[in-house]
C-alpha cells in the first residue's frame, strides 16, 4: 500500500468515527446557528454607542461574534477529541505499518479536514442569519477558516498535553471564551493588547467583510502569523505525546 | 468470613437447602432505541430460572444472548417489561464490568460498600482480611482502583459482592483477568459457600467448568434451556417457559453426556 | 447525618481531591478569567442598571464583579457533572448494597456543596483583590446561590445529556445566560430572559457589590429556582439509581 493510501485511508478511518457519532454531528450542525443567533440578540440588548468597541451594528458584530465563536470552539474540541481518539490507535497502527509521518500527515489532515467543514457551516449560517447581503462572503469565510484552523492546531495542543475529555474541553471553552470576548470589542480592551487574541484578527477580517465587504489586509498577515505559530506548537506537541509513549 | 459464627451461619443457612433463594418467571425484555429508524431488540422473552440455597448454577449463552441483562434483572438494577423476579435475602452482584470508584483505594472500596452493607468497623476489617488473603490481593491494598491491573480490579469487584456474606451471589463472568491460582482459589471459594448454603448463579464462557454447576441454563432466543448436571446429564429439549424454539447444536453434545467439552469456540470468547 | 451518609461524602471528597488537574484547573480559571479582564479593561465609568436605576461604575469594579458569577457558573456546572462523572457507575450498585436514595442525595448534595464552596472562595477571593463589594456578605452568599444553580444544573444535564452531551452545554450555557443576559450594560434584555437560571441570583449579587441595600425578592428568587432545581435533580437523580 502506498504512503499516500495508507494517509487517505487514516483520513477516512477518522472522517467515519466522526460521523458515527450522532452529538458531534448534531453539535456541528446546530451550533454554528445557535451561537450566531444567541451573540446577535444578546449583544442587540446593548446601546449601540459608548461602551464598546466595534464596526457596525453591536447586534451585526455580535452574529459575528457568535460566528467566530462557534468556528472556534468547534475546530477546537474536534481537534481534541481527535487527539484523545486517537492516542492509542497511533501507536498500534505504527505497529501495524503506517510511518510516523503518515500519521501525522493523517491527524492533521483530518483537523484540516473538519476545520474546514465547521467554517463552511459557520460561514453558510452567518449567510442565512446576517440582516444584509455579505458582499465579500470569500473573505468572510477566508476568516473564518482561519481561526477554525488556529483553534483546530490549538485542540492538538491540547490534546497532547491534557489528552482528558473534561479538563481539556474546559480548558479550551474557556479559552475560546476569553480570546472571544477579546475580540469582540466587548468592554473595549485596547488594540495593542487584543492583537495577541488568536481570534482577534480573524474576527477583524470577517467582520470587515460583512460591514464593508472588503478583505482586511492588514489583519491578514497577523492571522496567519498566529496560525503559524500554532502550527509549530502543535507539531511540537504531537511529537512529544508519540515520543513520551502517549502517557502524558 | 472466618470464626465461629461463620460456622453457625453456615450450619444455619445449610440447614435449608432447597429453598429459592432466586426466581424468575416469564421475564421479558427489549431495549427500545430514542433514535428514529433504529431497530429495538428484543433481549429476553419469557425467560424463567430458578436458584436454590446451596446450588451452584452455571448462565451460559452466545455472546450478545442477554446473559448480562439477565443478571442486572435477577440482581434489581436492570427494569424488566414483563414477569416476575423474586428475591430471599442478601444479594451480591459482581457485574461484568466492575463497577467502582476509580479514585478509591482497595481500603476505601471495602469501608464504603461494607458500611452500605451496614457492617460494622471490625466486620469490615474481617471481611477485608478474609477476601484479600483468599484472593491475594493484599499488598494492594493502598492503590486506586483505576490504577490496579484488570485481573486485581476483578478481583476487588468480586469481593465486594462477596464481602456481607450474602444468601445469593449472582457473578458475572467473575474470573475474566485471574491468573491460574486465582482461578483455582476462585472454585475452591464457591464450593465454601455452596456448603454454606449460599445460591450462587455464575454467567460463564467456560465449558469445561460445566461438571462444577449443579444446574446448567443456556439462554438462547430469548428463552433459558434448564440441564441437570450429575448422574442425569441430559438437557431438556423444551425451554423453561414451554416457548418452542431452536436450540443451538453447540450446547448439546450428541456423542454422550458429561464430557465438558460442548462449546463451539465462539462460546470462549468473552463478552 | 447517619453513618452511611458520612463515608459517603468522605470518599467523594477525596475523589475529588485525586483530580489535581480539575482542582487546579478550578484554582486557576478564576485567576485567569476575573484577573485578565480586571487588568486589561480600560480605565473609565460604565452605565450599569443596578437595582432598576442607571449608575455609572468603574469598569474595573464591574468586571470584577461581573465575572465572577460567570466563573462560578462555569465551574460550579463542571463540579456538578464530575460528581455525575464519578459516580454514576457504581451509585446504582451501592444502591443494592444498601444504601437508600435519601442517604444517597444527601450524600451526593454534601459533595457538591463543598466543590461549590472551593469554586466560591477562589472566585471571590480574586474579586476582593480588584474591588471592594459594598454589602460583602450578601455578596458571597449571591455567588453561592449562582454556584448552586449551576452546580444543581450540571447534575441534572450530566444525567440527562451524559459525558460528553453534559459538558458542552455546561460550558456554553453559562456564558450565554450569566454573560449576555444577565449583563447589567444592557439596555434593552428581552423579558424572557428573567426565565433564565441565574436572573436572581445575578440581579442580587449586581446589588450586593455596587449598593448597600439588600434585595430580599432577588435573594427569595434565586433561593426558590435552587430550591426548584434541587427538586427536579433529586427526582432525576432518584429515577437513574433506582433498584428493586
Amino acid at each position: 500500500m502506498s504512503a499516500v493510501h495508507r494517509t487517505l485511508e487514516g483520513i477516512q478511518a477518522s472522517t467515519r468515527s466522526f460521523v458515527r457519532e450522532p452529538f458531534t454531528v448534531v453539535l456541528l450542525v446546530v451550533l454554528p446557528a445557535l451561537s450566531i443567533q444567541i451573540y446577535g440578540v444578546g449583544m442587540g440588548q446593548f446601546p449601540d454607542v459608548g461602551i464598546f468597541a466595534v464596526s457596525g451594528s453591536v447586534a451585526a458584530v455580535g452574529r459575528i461574534t457568535g460566528a467566530v465563536f462557534a468556528t472556534g470552539a468547534l475546530a477546537g474540541v474536534l481537534g481534541l477529541f481527535q487527539m484523545i481518539s486517537a492516542r492509542h490507535a497511533d501507536r498500534r497502527l505504527a505497529i501495524c505499518g503506517f510511518r510516523g509521518v503518515e500519521l501525522v500527515t493523517a491527524r492533521f489532515a483530518t483537523v484540516a479536514v473538519a476545520s474546514a467543514v465547521v467554517s463552511v457551516v459557520a460561514t453558510v449560517s452567518l449567510i442565512v442569519l446576517v440582516d444584509a447581503p455579505i458582499r465579500a462572503p470569500l473573505a468572510a469565510f477566508g476568516g473564518l477558516a482561519i481561526a477554525g484552523a488556529i483553534y483546530g492546531l490549538l485542540g492538538i495542543v491540547v490534546g497532547s498535553v491534557l489528552p482528558r475529555e473534561l479538563e481539556g474541553s474546559l480548558l479550551l471553552v474557556i479559552l475560546a471564551d476569553v480570546d472571544n470576548v477579546f475580540a469582540s470589542g466587548l468592554f473595549g480592551i485596547e488594540d495593542s493588547v487584543t492583537q495577541f487574541a488568536p481570534l482577534a484578527h480573524p474576527h477583524a477580517i470577517v467582520t470587515q467583510a460583512v460591514v464593508e465587504g472588503s478583505l482586511a489586509t492588514d489583519h491578514l498577515t497577523p492571522a496567519l502569523g498566529h496560525l503559524s505559530l500554532f502550527a509549530l506548537l502543535s507539531v511540537a506537541a504531537y511529537t512529544y505525546q508519540l515520543e513520551s509513549g502517549g502517557d502524558a | 468470613m472466618n470464626g465461629t459464627s461463620e460456622v453457625d451461619h453456615a450450619e444455619g443457612t445449610a440447614n435449608r437447602a432447597g429453598e429459592t433463594v432466586v426466581s424468575a418467571n416469564g421475564v421479558e425484555k427489549t431495549y427500545d432505541s430514542v433514535l428514529p429508524f433504529t431497530r429495538s431488540v428484543e433481549v429476553l422473552d419469557g425467560a424463567t430460572l430458578r436458584v436454590e440455597r446451596g446450588q451452584v448454577v452455571g448462565i451460559m449463552g452466545e455472546n450478545g444472548s442477554g446473559k448480562s441483562t439477565l443478571m442486572g434483572i435477577l440482581a434489581g438494577v436492570l427494569d424488566h417489561d414483563a414477569g416476575e423476579v423474586e428475591r430471599t435475602g442478601a444479594v451480591g452482584w459482581c457485574p461484568q464490568e466492575p463497577r467502582l470508584y476509580d479514585r478509591l483505594t482497595v481500603d476505601e472500596t471495602f469501608e464504603l460498600f461494607g458500611t452500605a452493607y451496614g457492617m460494622s468497623d471490625d466486620e469490615i476489617v474481617d471481611a477485608r482480611a478474609w477476601l484479600t488473603d483468599v484472593l491475594d490481593f493484599e499488598r494492594f491494598r493502598d492503590r486506586q482502583i483505576r490504577h490496579l491491573s484488570g485481573g486485581n480490579r476483578q478481583k476487588v469487584n468480586l469481593s465486594v459482592a462477596l464481602m456481607h456474606e450474602p444468601d445469593l451471589l449472582l457473578l458475572d463472568e467473575p474470573y475474566t483477568g485471574f491468573d491460574w491460582e486465582t482461578f483455582l482459589a476462585f472454585w475452591d471459594l464457591t464450593e465454601e459457600l455452596r456448603a454454606r448454603g449460599v445460591g450462587v448463579a455464575i454467567i460463564s464462557h467456560i465449558i469445561n467448568e460445566r461438571d462444577r454447576f449443579d444446574v446448567v441454563y443456556e439462554l438462547h432466543e430469548g428463552h433459558l434451556h434448564r440441564q441437570e448436571i450429575g448422574d442425569d446429564d441430559s438437557l431438556s429439549s423444551e425451554p423453561t417457559d414451554d416457548v418452542a424454539c431452536e436450540r443451538t447444536a453447540s450446547f448439546v453434545d450428541e456423542t454422550g453426556a458429561g464430557s465438558g467439552q460442548r462449546a463451539t469456540a465462539g462460546q470462549e470468547e468473552s463478552e | 447525618m447517619n453513618r452511611r451518609v458520612t463515608t459517603a461524602v468522605r470518599m467523594g471528597v477525596r475523589e475529588f481531591r485525586r483530580t489535581p488537574v480539575l482542582l487546579g484547573l478550578l484554582v486557576f480559571l478564576p485567576a485567569y478569567i476575573i484577573g485578565a479582564f480586571v487588568l486589561l479593561v480600560p480605565d473609565v465609568d460604565v452605565p450599569a442598571t443596578i437595582d432598576g436605576t442607571r449608575v455609572a461604575v468603574p469598569m474595573t469594579d464591574f468586571a470584577a464583579a461581573f465575572m465572577t458569577p460567570v466563573t462560578v457558573a462555569i465551574l460550579s456546572g463542571i463540579v456538578g457533572l464530575f460528581l455525575v462523572q464519578t459516580s454514576q457507575a457504581a451509585d446504582d450498585r451501592l444502591r443494592l448494597a444498601g444504601y437508600t436514595a435519601a442517604d444517597l442525595v444527601v450524600s451526593r448534595v454534601g459533595t457538591l456543596g463543598l466543590g461549590i464552596v472551593v469554586v466560591t472562595t477562589a472566585s471571590v477571593l480574586v474579586a476582593v483583590f480588584a474591588f471592594t463589594p459594598e454589602s460583602i456578605v450578601p455578596f458571597v452568599a449571591a455567588t453561592l446561590l449562582v454556584g448552586l444553580t449551576y452546580g444543581i444544573l450540571g447534575v441534572v444535564v450530566g444525567i440527562v445529556l451524559g459525558r460528553l452531551g453534559g459538558v458542552y452545554v455546561m460550558l456554553f450555557s453559562p456564558m450565554v445566560d450569566v454573560l449576555l443576559f444577565q449583563n447589567p450594560l444592557a439596555t434593552d434584555a428581552p423579558e424572557w430572559t428573567t426565565l433564565l437560571p441565574s436572573h436572581y441570583a445575578t440581579n442580587a449579587l449586581f446589588d450586593a457589590a455596587f449598593t448597600s441595600s439588600v434585595n430580599a425578592w432577588d435573594f427569595g428568587g434565586a433561593v426558590v429556582y435552587a430550591a426548584a432545581l434541587l427538586v427536579i435533580g433529586v427526582l432525576i437523580f432518584y429515577q437513574a439509581t433506582d433498584v428493586e
